[in-house]
């Protein structure tokens, strides 16, 4: 019934903006009309709560017999915490875009972030691979289609071909251990069971698709809209990935495959968290923000903890919104929602309090790593909010001074909510061992922060390119390898095509069926 | 009225007048109405069953004697003719964009008549001869304007009439089988003749090298027609004579081989279109992979499920290579060829085009929301209860269409002159790629939509049901 409402106000505010649009109504009434409507479903995404689980009727392709899994959702509690904080993102944007009008109001921005949103959501009730991956690839293909829209050169639409592929062959290989689910009678689920080889397939789907595993970013250059739908684009399309880590986190992998998987993820999110710390501009690090908070993800999901990895996808939604909506920069501000990110570090009683409770293996080894990782993530953010605004605080409308901190506030705001009436055991304990030790180098560092301001600004100041880096000097070489391979490949099968295509081709053709069989026959 | 006579004589005799009109806007327009009406009158007044106009009762015969052979189309075979003057109706109309098709209408219209011809010509032995003579009747509509026989054409040719003696043996071989069905050796001898001689109809590997070649050298609708047209009469006559033979039908080994040859041939056309660079060969091995998805639905041991993965991937079939043939050809008349250097930087003056080629490339790859998703996933699922290994193999075919479709829309991408996106397409061309765009996704979100009555399926395959 809620779920019902949700989306009914996504249709009627949908609706409204573009008959507003056609009919050619001042930008104010389109963007009052959108930031009530994005508040009405952030209320009614809340609301949800009352009746949780729930799983609306699905909705069945005909023939049964043919088609094994119908189109099926699920809210729960991991697909609350997920609508809710993309919810918050979306109204997070429409109250902060007032004050990003370089290019004029633009309506058609606000009709495709909420479009989005309301895909996203609805990706992430997902209750089956098949549905996951429609809800998937009409967010991929959304994104290209806004890629090419944005793309001022061959490079940037080949990349964003390139991006589209990786994304694709995620996809593609969650569909694969669907169909591997059919013959165990869980296709209607994400239940795994003692299957290893599907929740790695699993794994590789949204590791692949989060850049992760392995650790790629195709999208080296970011084109243009990056703060407003760019910001909905991209974290609501990595979340709706971390979804799938969600579901499979209570599987057993096997410790062999652990063993290799956890270094590689853990070596990913340091080096792309360091990335992240280190980048100048929040909006040129946004894909090792990413990558970093997808493999802490990942990492939970690992260790068997769900709700670790449902927090880590809500912290890319709402710190990634903070960090990439803070565009108008003003230092009291910057103070305050650097003082927000305490509820980061594993604090008890404080939601990512639930992100430590899972049991990695080698616990002693790994657990440090990934704590490293989280504090660089944390430390990236709150450098990146004391950099160079891109616009100027001074400038802005009063009103649009006062709507754009409530739009940013609201994030961290939420992040308390969840904590308070997330979900059953919301206000956790946690891990006291993790608490302690993040808050002491916290502290520290916030200690060096206010006393040596030189330390502050000579990580501020660094200037990395991450690109120039051997690692990604590696996996451009690999890349070209890759290409000179297909290279190869096309020329081989250029004689092939030759051989079978030419004068005796028929013969060959002869050949040809006479091997298979005998192949047949042998087998 | 006879239903043989309207559908299968009258669109030779209409093929023939049209000959008469020079226009070729005129002809498209003509052949396309007149294909319509024979779809509709098939989707509503079918042969062979009653129905009332004005309180006159009526009912089209099902039966017509020509040269001393029986032609017979019954209420079973609405969905043949359906499909065969549904895509007929769609093709003469989508010729309108293209230049001198006037000779291609003709010839087509005469062609789909000899194809219903050959589904309803008893005994089955002669339908061979008919796909014969349409092949025949094909080759000058394969010949490019000002050009002469390219070897594609011969091989398409060989590869035709060769099917036609081994069908005839397993004619002949097949009144001994029934005189006596337990001699082992003639039923597989029959079988063997059969096989052989349906592989080079259904250009299964590696019978297919044609088309791939036929792809350098004629327009990709052409191609399309042939490859649409052809392998689907074959299936359709192939599962009558499964369905007519109980030795056939119950033999295990024979849904085991279909299952093989479907999957060395999706797999093969899918490897080979991967590392293709010319546009109009990969659109070739999509094209005859079709034909393997088919068999691989069609080998199911559960007989019923099968017949409806099958019904359900024509349609798919139609709409994608619809596309893909439209706009390729569009492509190819802009860009004067189809290798990678030339349609360096298309898709900047032909945005609608490419995402046409783009999106069709997609569908045959089995992206989600697009049309061929749901039922290429169905019979993978079918497959993964079956046989493991094959589900494996299976699954192999997507990457290899999904790297041709990224490969040919990055050399689309690909250019040194940038300058901006810009549509050179006509209002008319854009609007049918957007609604053939529209009809994939529709497609994708709903495969039941036009899909055809289990009934009517049941009625048309009765034994290969039963079977079940």
């Amino acid at each position: 019934m809620y779920l019902l409402i949700t989306f009914l106000i996504f249709v009627i505010t949908l609706f409204l903006l573009a008959v507003f649009r056609v009919s050619k109504r001042p930008f104010g009434v389109s963007w009052v009309t959108a930031a009530l409507g994005s508040i009405s479903i952030l209320v009614s995404i809340f609301l949800w709560q009352m009746n949780l689980p729930y799983s609306p009727p699905a909705i069945s392709w005909n023939p049964a017999d043919v088609f094994h899994s119908p189109i099926a959702f699920q809210a729960d509690t991991y697909s609350w915490l997920f609508s809710l904080s993309f919810g918050g993102l979306l109204c997070a944007v429409l109250l902060t875009s007032p004050i990003r009008t370089a290019n004029g109001f633009q309506p058609s921005s606000w009709i495709a972030s909420i479009g989005f949103t309301g895909l996203g959501i609805l990706t992430v009730l997902a209750a089956n691979p098949l549905t996951l991956a429609l809800g998937w690839a009409a967010m991929d293909f959304a994104e290209l289609i806004n890629l090419f829209r944005l793309s001022d050169s061959p490079s940037a639409s080949r990349s964003a071909i390139s991006g589209f592929s990786f994304r694709i062959t995620g996809t593609f290989l969650a569909i694969f251990a669907g169909v591997l689910m059919i013959p165990t009678g869980q296709e209607n689920s994400f239940q795994v069971g003692s299957s290893s080889l599907i929740a790695l397939l699993f794994l590789f789907s949204a590791g692949l698709r989060l850049g992760v595993i392995p650790l790629h970013i195709t999208l080296r250059t970011d084109p243009g809209q990056r703060r407003g739908f760019g910001t909905i684009i991209r974290l609501i399309t990595a979340a709706s990935s971390m979804i799938l880590i969600v579901r499979i986190a209570e599987t057993t992998l096997s410790q062999s495959l652990v063993f290799w998987l956890v270094p590689f993820v853990a070596a990913t999110g340091i080096f792309s968290a360091w990335n992240w710390l280190t980048i100048s501009g929040e909006l040129q690090a946004r894909p090792f923000f990413i990558i970093a908070v997808g493999a802490l993800s990942i990492g939970a999901s690992i260790g068997g903890n769900a709700l670790g990895s449902a927090v880590w996808g809500v912290t890319l939604v709402l710190y990634g919104g903070i960090s990439f909506l803070y565009s108008a920069h003003k230092t009291n501000l910057s103070v305050l929602l650097a003082a927000t990110s305490i509820l980061l570090i594993g604090l008890p009683f404080t939601f990512s309090a639930s992100a430590w409770i899972g049991t990695l293996p080698l616990s002693v080894l790994y657990t440090p790593l990934f704590i490293l990782t989280a504090l660089l993530v944390i430390l990236g953010f709150v450098r990146h909010l004391f950099e160079h605004g891109e616009i100027d605080w001074q400038q802005l409308p009063v009103w649009a001074q006062s709507v754009y901190p409530i739009g940013l506030f609201l994030l961290p705001s939420l992040a308390v909510v969840m904590s308070v009436w997330g979900w059953e055991g919301s206000q956790a304990f946690g891990n006291l061992f993790v608490s302690i030790a993040s808050l002491v180098i916290f502290m520290g560092i916030g200690f060096l922060a206010w006393k040596g301001r030189v330390v502050l600004n000579s990580i501020i100041n660094i200037k990395i390119d991450p690109f120039s880096s051997l690692f990604f000097k590696f996996t451009d070489a690999i890349g070209t390898s890759f290409q000179q391979l297909a290279e190869v490949l096309v020329a081989l099968f250029k004689t092939l095509s030759n051989l079978l295509e030419g004068d005796g081709g028929l013969l060959w053709t002869m050949v040809f069926i006479i091997l298979i069989l005998l192949s047949v026959r042998g087998s | 009225m006879n239903a043989p006579l309207l559908w299968f004589i009258l669109p030779i005799v209409v093929a023939g007048g049209l000959f008469l009109i020079q226009n070729d806007k005129s002809v498209s327009i003509l052949a396309g109405f007149f294909s319509l009406i024979l779809f509709s009158v098939a989707a509503f007044l079918p042969p062979d069953t009653p129905f009332t106009i004005l309180t006159v009762a009526f009912k089209f015969e099902p039966t017509l004697q020509f040269f001393g052979r029986v032609f017979s189309l019954t209420h079973s075979d609405k969905i043949p003719l359906m499909y065969v003057y549904g895509f007929g109706s769609f093709w003469f109309f989508c010729t309108l964009a293209y230049n001198n098709s006037r000779k291609a209408v003709i010839i087509s219209l005469a062609i789909l008549g000899i194809m219903i011809g050959a589904i309803a010509v008893e005994p089955f032995l002669y339908s061979a001869i008919l796909l014969e003579i349409a092949a025949l009747i094909a080759i000058p509509f394969l010949v490019r304007e000002g050009q002469t026989f390219g070897r594609g054409l011969v091989r398409f040719l060989i590869n035709q009439t060769l099917g036609l003696p081994f069908i005839l043996l397993a004619g002949f071989l097949l009144s001994g089988v029934e005189a006596g069905p337990d001699d082992l050796a003639i039923v597989l001898q029959a079988m063997l003749m059969l096989g052989l001689g349906f592989a080079f109809l259904l250009s299964v590997f590696p019978f297919y090298t044609w088309a791939p070649m036929l792809s350098e050298e004629i327009e990709p609708y052409k191609l399309a027609f042939i490859l649409l047209t052809f392998p689907l009469i074959s299936l359709l006559i192939g599962l009558d004579f499964i369905d007519k033979y109980a030795w056939l039908r119950s033999s295990e080994i024979l849904f085991n081989l279909l299952q093989v040859v479907g999957l060395i041939l999706i797999l093969s056309a899918s490897i080979w279109a991967a590392f293709q660079n010319h546009l109009g060969r990969i659109f070739a091995f999509s094209l005859v992979s079709s034909t393997g998805y088919a068999l691989i639905a069609l080998s199911s041991s559960d007989h019923i499920l099968g017949l409806e993965s099958f019904f359900l991937l024509i349609l798919p079939n139609l709409v994608t290579f619809g596309l893909w043939s439209y706009s390729i050809t569009l492509l190819d008349e802009k860009t004067n060829g189809l290798w990678k250097e030339d349609i360096r930087g298309a898709a900047y003056k032909y945005p609608y085009i490419s995402a046409g080629i783009a999106f069709s490339g997609l569908t045959v790859a089995g992206i989600p929301l697009l049309a061929m998703f749901p039922i290429k996933v169905a019979i993978w699922g079918t497959l993964a209860v079956e046989q493991t290994t094959s589900s494996t193999l299976y699954g192999l075919a997507f990457i290899g269409f999904f790297i041709a479709s990224a490969r040919s829309f990055s050399a689309m991408l690909a250019t040194n002159t940038f300058t901006g996106w810009k549509s050179n397409e006509t209002q008319n061309q854009k609007t049918i790629i957007l609604l053939l765009v529209v009809l994939l996704i529709l497609l994708g979100l709903f495969p039941s939509l036009f899909k055809p009555s289990l009934d009517l399926i049941i009625e048309m395959f009765p034994n290969l049901a039963q079977l079940n």
